[in-house]
Order: structure tokens, then C-alpha cells, then sequence
């Protein structure tokens, strides 16, 4: 890690499919209030070129809403191992530069202040984490087309908490994330990382972040 | 069949992140024949005894049911479901002409997706007809991938009287064949497979009296969906599940007594001393290697002989595979592109996607109270820029500004439509072409809300034509015929009351209120507290 300003954000996008969430959730960093700069890693699990071309498409407008945000694309292309979800978080943490660094779903939405507020709760106390509320929004959508419907979430699973993380308060060797319960693993490595360090749950009981949440 | 087990476009599956190596190797390549309908010649006509259970959750599809119902070329009374009082009249109504048999339409719990209120709250129907045809709404919104499954499962059962003929063709043919279901779809046959299924499937397996071990093959009707001989669900009828045998309704895709169930019937058609098979529309899949078609009686007798599957044969892995039958190829026919939803067909030309913006157009983005910041003005400035060729974009900003004062000065400019921003925040690159286009398939006719994100305060919306009760907001699009007809928003009333006023003005006057779904605004304010119930981390 090199101290770098601003934040990392490392994305994980499996198909293309997916592309509507993510360019939504790009529209939400681009958003933050904070003017902090956000360098964004989307990390592609063995896309074609084409299909990286496409992902370079769909997000360059969304570029140009926010000066001091650069956007990085890592393609894995390896056909091994199988199962990417954890060594593409791990292989964003390798790439990350800057001392603050977050890992988001592409369901994810930030609230306008997200990051402000977590960050402020890193530099004013001594916590290697700082985790904010997620809500889930229950929404109808096929295509890029999304609608947001009346609220079904508290009959939904709790979603994780979005992090801020303060690399330089974290032994490099908890700072990984490891193979566990399939889609957990985000949810692994806080409640790892709470038993060693000192967390901020401060904005824990606000809502910083959406997690989209498909209904049938 | 490749080494580990897949078949077809691995490298297309391991892209997706969802997907594992299974803990067994899918299906034989044999197991994956499945037979094209409609047949490829005429069937005699007869009149089978046959109940149509339709489980209704989603009754804004009852058309499209009716439609695909209305293909049943004999008498067939039906038996449908649904989970509140309020979607009995509309189901009735999408019936009350129906004509080849009784309709009774029942109140269920909803519990057991559509499985329960099949198998238990109408199991004694199973007594009484001989064949059953079990449907339901099916809308696998979790998934966009998933988007064609119910038109494909519904063209391949019911897609036409000739597709139905050849259904029962085959029940007459082969007495032995106890069920008939949909071939997958490509996209599913990676879940083809217990998954967390397996314990509760083993539990109701044990009761019925075959044991299921965690490497049991696996085949069945996804979707659940099928036609069926009564008979062969005699096993699982004879359990006498209730309806609080099954687990509360919380979104679950997976892991449920529903879902277990679904993967047993092929199961216990064989536990009934019966065989199943898989059919495939005509031209629906794209990928057309096991799907065969035949052309005459012999031909399909010979199909049904050669593919007489049980799964309890395949354990025996010493069991050659069979070379596949000698039958005309089919020629090949050009392939439908999945998916095709009702969505796309209905919801496409409420959004304009494929309406031409005359090049005269004219949008003002008019800012107005708080709305100046210069990330905003930024954004107008990109979204502006990719508005359709030729037509013409301006950004007025007027901080302070009231609604009524902006919307007045952006028409004063000559606009056709203006959009409406009153708060900080960001819009997305693509709103000001997606409102244009949507304006321009209404023919000017609508009020247009632009969704705001994050969205904690929705209204209901039409999933169909994107319909509100009532359109506010800090962004909102109005076209000059509503200006011209309505005018300006009422000064004296409260924001929302305002926006309600104003929404019922337009209605009076014929125009619709509609989300632009496409539009984006991501508001600058704080978020709104959660609801009670809303469950967040604590």
C-alpha cells in the first residue's frame, strides 16, 4: 500500500448482465459529496475483450460527472480456479494504493454521504473499520429498466454493512479476504477483522447504502 | 459431455460468479433428448379429461394466461388459486367467457409458492380428471436471465392446439408415460441439481418409501410447471401435505419444502410406476443438440421406446448409451432470441426506446430552487450532450426560483418539454435522452417523474405502461401541451400536496402519470429514516 488520497473501490462483475447494476452504482459514487478522489477497480471475472470493450461503453459517461475519479479495469482471464468471487477481492486489495479502501457489491447504492460520513468516523477515532447501515430496496427490473416497489424488506434477509477500512491499522495478513459460505464473504471478513480491531458501528444504524434486492 | 461433467459452453457458465462445479455431473447425454412440439403430423383429435390448475400471483398476467389457455382444443374446467380476496375478481373476470368448462377460483394462503396450492389446496381436484395441467405466474424477476423462462414453458405446453394435440399423441401412445415437462432452458441447467434441496426432498422421499442419496440423479420439471396423468402424483398426493407443512413466504429462491418438491416429481411419476418426458417448442431453445423432432406415429414410437427414461436406471453407469434414433433431421429454423418477455413487448413502447425523436425536439433543463450546485450543473451539461441526434438541449438555472416561475420560463423558450430539477444532486448521463424518447411515445400526453436514487419513498408503479398514482419529486418532466392545458403547479399548496394537485389536473385533462425508469436523479439529500420494520444492521 501506498498512501495515495482518496478512497479505493473494489467492485466484483461476473456477466454482463450485471452491467445496469454496476453503472448504477458508479452513478452513486460519482455522487459522494465528499470530494475525496475515488479510484474505482471493477474487477471482471474472464471477460472477452469484447465483452471488457462493452464495460468500457457502458461506464465512460458516467466518468465524466466527477473530476479526481479514476476507473480500472482488471480482467481475470486465467481459466483457474473456478470460483473467483474471493481471489478477485483479494486481487483489488493488491491493486488498491490508497490507505482507505472499500469493497462494494455491484447492488450496491451509496447514500449521497456515505462516504464522508465513514470516513470522518475513521479519521476521528482509532477504529480500523468503520461500517455503515445498509437497507434493502426491493425493486422490479428487467434490462436497465428498474423500478423501486413499496417496501417488502422486513421480510428480507439482513444485508452486510458497507466498510471503510483503514488499511494502515490492519496487519497485512488479516487483511485478506478468505473462502468461506459462498456470497459471505465480504460478511466473513468484518466480523473477522471485529474480533482483532477496533470497529466504529457508529453509522451503523443509518442508512449509508441500498442494497438492491430483485423481487419475483 | 466434457470432463467435468458440463455439457455445452462451459466457459460461458464459469463467467458467471453464481456458478460451481456441481457436486455431481449433470445429466447423460441420452437424458437429454427431449421431443419437439407441435408433432411433425396431424394428430387425431380427442377429448381428454383434464383440469387446469393455475396457481395466480401475479394476476396482471392473467391475458396472457387466458391467451395461452384459450389453446386447449377440448373441454377443460379450471382450478385457480391466488393469496388475497382483492385478485379474485380480476381472475374472474379474465374468465367469465370461459367456455369449455366450470371456473372456480379459491383463496389460498400464500404459502408454498405455487406449489401448496396445487398439491394441497386443490389435491382432491387430482381425483376427479385424469390428466391435470399445473401452471402458474411465474416471474423470475431475480433474475434478468430468467426473463423468457415463463414464455418458453408456456409455448412448449400450451403455445398452440397443434402443441397440446401433440401432448396427448404421446399420453395415448405410451400408457406408461406418467408425466410431460419443458426441457430446460439453457441458462437453468447449472441448478439442475439438489443444491440445499436435498434434505427436505430426502425427508418426503423417505415417507414415500424410495430412498434418495445425496448422489441421486436428478432430473425435473424446472419451473414446475407440466402436464400429468393424475396418477402420477398419487405418491405425493397421498402424503397429505398441508399447507403449513411449508415455509412462510420471504422471497426465498431456494431451499424450500416448494422447491423440493419441484425436483422430486419426476421422482415420484416413477415411484407411481410411470416414465416422464421433456418437450421443447418448436425453434425455442437456442441450444437444439437434444431436441428431436418426428414426422410420423412409427417415428414417435420409436422416440418413446428409445428414451423410456427412469432415473433410477441411470445409477447403473454400466448401461450403454444408446445411439439416437434414426429420424429426418428437422430443418433448421431460425433460432428466437431469449429472452422475449411481456415486459420487453409491453414496456418497450411505453419507454420509446424504438420511437424517433423528430429532430426539432427542444428540452430545457430547467434548475430551480436549490438546485445549483456544480456537480449537477455538470451532469445537465453530459446529459444534454447525448440527447438524440438533432435535437435541441438548454440549461437554465434559476437558484430561488419557484416550480411554477421555472417551468413558465423554460416553455417561455420555445421547449417542447422541460425537466424540472429543484434539489442538488446528479443526473445520470442517459435522462434527458430517456426522457425525450418516453415523452415522444406518449405523444406528450404524460407527466414524467424521473426516479430518483437512492429511492427510500416509492410509490406503486404499473410495471406494465410505469403508471403512478401521482407524480412529485425533486424532477419532473412536462410536456407544452400540459403546460398549455393545465399550467403551472398551485404556489399555495405544500410541495407534496402541490405535486398531488397538480398530478390529478393532468389526470382530469386525459394525461397519464408515469415513472420514467430510465432517468436517473441521484438526490443530494439526506436519506430518508427507514420505515418501521425496515431491517437494517444493528
Amino acid at each position: 500500500m501506498r498512501e495515495i488520497p482518496g478512497i479505493d473501490v473494489v467492485t466484483r462483475l461476473y456477466d454482463l448482465a450485471d452491467l445496469p447494476h454496476l453503472d448504477q452504482l458508479i452513478f452513486s459514487l460519482m455522487g459522494q459529496t465528499d470530494a475525496m478522489p475515488v479510484q474505482l477497480h471493477i474487477m471482471l471475472q474472464r471477460f472477452t475483450f469484447t465483452e471488457v470493450q462493452r464495460v468500457r461503453e457502458a461506464t465512460w459517461r458516467l466518468r465524466r460527472l466527477r473530476d479526481r475519479t479514476s476507473m480500472t479495469l482488471h480482467n481475470w482471464d486465467y481459466p483457474a480456479p473456478f470460483d473467483l468471487r474471493v481471489p478477485m477481492l483479494n486481487w483489488g486489495l493488491e491493486v488498491a494504493q490508497a490507505r482507505y479502501i472499500t469493497c462494494l457489491d455491484v447492488y450496491d447504492r451509496l447514500c449521497p454521504h456515505a462516504c464522508a460520513a465513514l470516513l470522518a468516523r475513521l479519521c476521528g477515532t482509532e477504529a480500523a473499520l468503520a461500517l455503515g447501515g445498509t437497507a434493502l430496496q426491493p425493486v422490479l427490473w428487467w434490462d436497465d429498466v428498474m423500478v423501486p416497489i413499496p417496501e417488502q424488506a422486513d421480510e428480507l434477509a439482513v444485508p452486510t454493512p458497507v466498510f471503510v477500512a483503514d488499511r494502515s491499522r490492519i496487519a497485512v495478513k488479516d487483511c485478506v479476504f478468505r473462502t468461506g459460505e459462498p456470497d459471505l464473504e465480504i460478511a466473513e471478513f468484518i466480523e473477522r477483522l471485529r474480533g482483532h480491531y477496533p470497529v466504529d458501528t457508529a453509522c451503523q444504524g443509518k442508512t449509508v447504502a441500498l442494497r438492491i434486492y430483485p423481487i419475483s | 459431455l466434457t470432463a467435468d461433467g458440463y455439457i455445452g459452453n462451459v466457459p460461458a457458465r464459469l463467467r458467471r460468479g453464481q456458478l460451481f462445479m456441481p457436486d455431481t455431473p449433470l445429466f447423460p447425454l441420452e437424458q437429454e433428448r427431449s421431443l419437439e412440439v407441435p408433432l411433425g403430423y396431424a394428430t387425431p383429435a380427442g377429448a381428454p379429461n383434464v383440469a387446469v390448475l393455475l396457481h395466480a400471483f401475479h394476476t396482471e398476467l392473467m391475458p396472457e394466461f387466458r391467451a395461452y389457455l384459450d389453446h386447449i382444443p377440448f373441454p377443460a374446467d379450471l382450478f385457480i388459486s391466488t393469496d388475497t380476496g382483492e385478485k379474485r375478481a380480476p381472475i374472474s373476470a379474465s374468465f367469465d367467457n370461459w367456455a369449455k368448462g366450470p371456473v372456480e377460483v379459491r383463496v389460498l394462503p400464500n404459502r408454498g409458492r405455487d406449489i401448496a396450492p396445487k398439491l394441497v389446496g386443490f389435491a382432491a381436484v387430482h381425483d376427479r380428471y385424469e390428466y391435470v395441467l399445473h401452471v402458474h405466474t411465474k416471474s423470475s424477476l431475480h433474475n434478468s436471465g430468467l426473463a423468457g423462462w415463463r414464455a418458453y414453458l408456456l409455448d412448449t405446453l400450451l403455445g398452440s392446439p397443434a402443441v397440446i394435440h401433440g401432448v396427448f399423441e404421446a399420453f395415448a401412445r405410451a400408457p406408461w408415460l406418467g408425466m410431460i415437462a419443458p426441457q430446460h432452458i439453457e441458462y437453468l441447467r447449472p441448478w439442475i441439481r439438489w443444491g440445499e434441496n436435498h434434505a427436505q426432498a430426502n425427508d418426503l422421499a423417505a415417507r414415500m418409501g424410495f430412498p434418495l442419496p445425496p448422489t441421486a440423479p436428478l432430473d425435473f420439471p424446472s419451473g414446475s410447471m407440466f402436464w400429468a396423468r393424475s396418477a402420477a402424483l398419487r405418491p405425493l398426493l397421498d402424503l397429505h401435505l398441508s399447507i403449513a407443512d411449508f415455509q412462510s413466504e420471504c422471497g426465498q429462491i431456494d431451499g424450500t419444502l416448494a422447491h423440493s418438491i419441484e425436483r422430486l416429481y419426476f421422482l415420484v411419476c416413477e415411484r407411481a410406476g410411470f416414465n416422464w418426458l421433456k418437450i421443447t417448442a418448436r425453434g425455442a431453445l437456442l441450444e437444439q443438440g437434444g431436441v428431436t423432432a418426428v414426422t410420423s406415429p412409427q417415428q414417435l414410437d420409436r422416440f418413446l421406446a428409445r428414451y423410456r427414461l427412469r432415473l433410477d436406471s441411470l445409477r447403473d453407469e454400466t448401461r450403454p448409451i444408446e445411439d439416437p434414433p434414426v429420424i429426418t433431421s428437422p430443418p433448421r429454423r431460425p433460432q428466437r432470441v431469449l429472452p422475449v418477455t411481456w415486459r420487453t413487448s409491453l414496456g418497450e413502447p411505453a419507454l420509446g426506446e424504438c420511437t424517433p425523436v423528430p429532430a426539432n425536439r427542444q428540452l430545457v433543463v430547467a434548475l430551480h430552487g436549490t438546485a445549483s450546485s456544480s456537480a449537477l450543473l455538470r451532469s445537465v451539461h453530459v446529459a444534454l450532450g447525448l440527447l438524440p441526434e438533432g435535437v435541441h438541449g438548454q440549461l437554465l438555472t434559476m437558484p430561488g426560483a419557484s416550480r411554477a416561475f421555472a417551468q413558465q420560463a423554460g416553455f417561455a423558450t420555445g421547449a417542447d418539454v422541460v425537466l424540472l430539477i429543484g434539489a442538488p444532486g446528479l443526473l445520470h448521463p442517459q435522462s434527458c435522452a430517456a426522457v425525450m424518447r418516453m415523452s415522444e411515445a406518449q405523444e406528450g400526453r404524460a407527466l414524467l417523474e424521473v426516479v430518483c436514487v437512492p429511492n427510500r419513498e416509492s410509490r406503486p408503479v404499473n410495471s406494465q405502461d410505469f403508471s403512478l398514482p401521482w407524480v412529485g419529486g425533486p424532477a419532473i418532466a412536462i410536456h407544452r401541451s400540459l403546460h398549455d392545458a393545465v399550467g403551472g403547479p398551485d404556489e399555495l399548496l405544500e410541495s407534496k400536496e402541490a405535486d398531488q394537485d397538480y398530478s390529478q389536473r393532468a389526470r382530469a385533462h386525459g394525461f397519464d402519470l408515469l415513472l420514467c425508469p430510465r432517468a436517473l436523479f441521484y438526490t443530494d439529500q439526506a436519506p430518508v429514516p427507514a420505515a418501521p420494520g425496515d431491517r437494517r444492521v444493528a
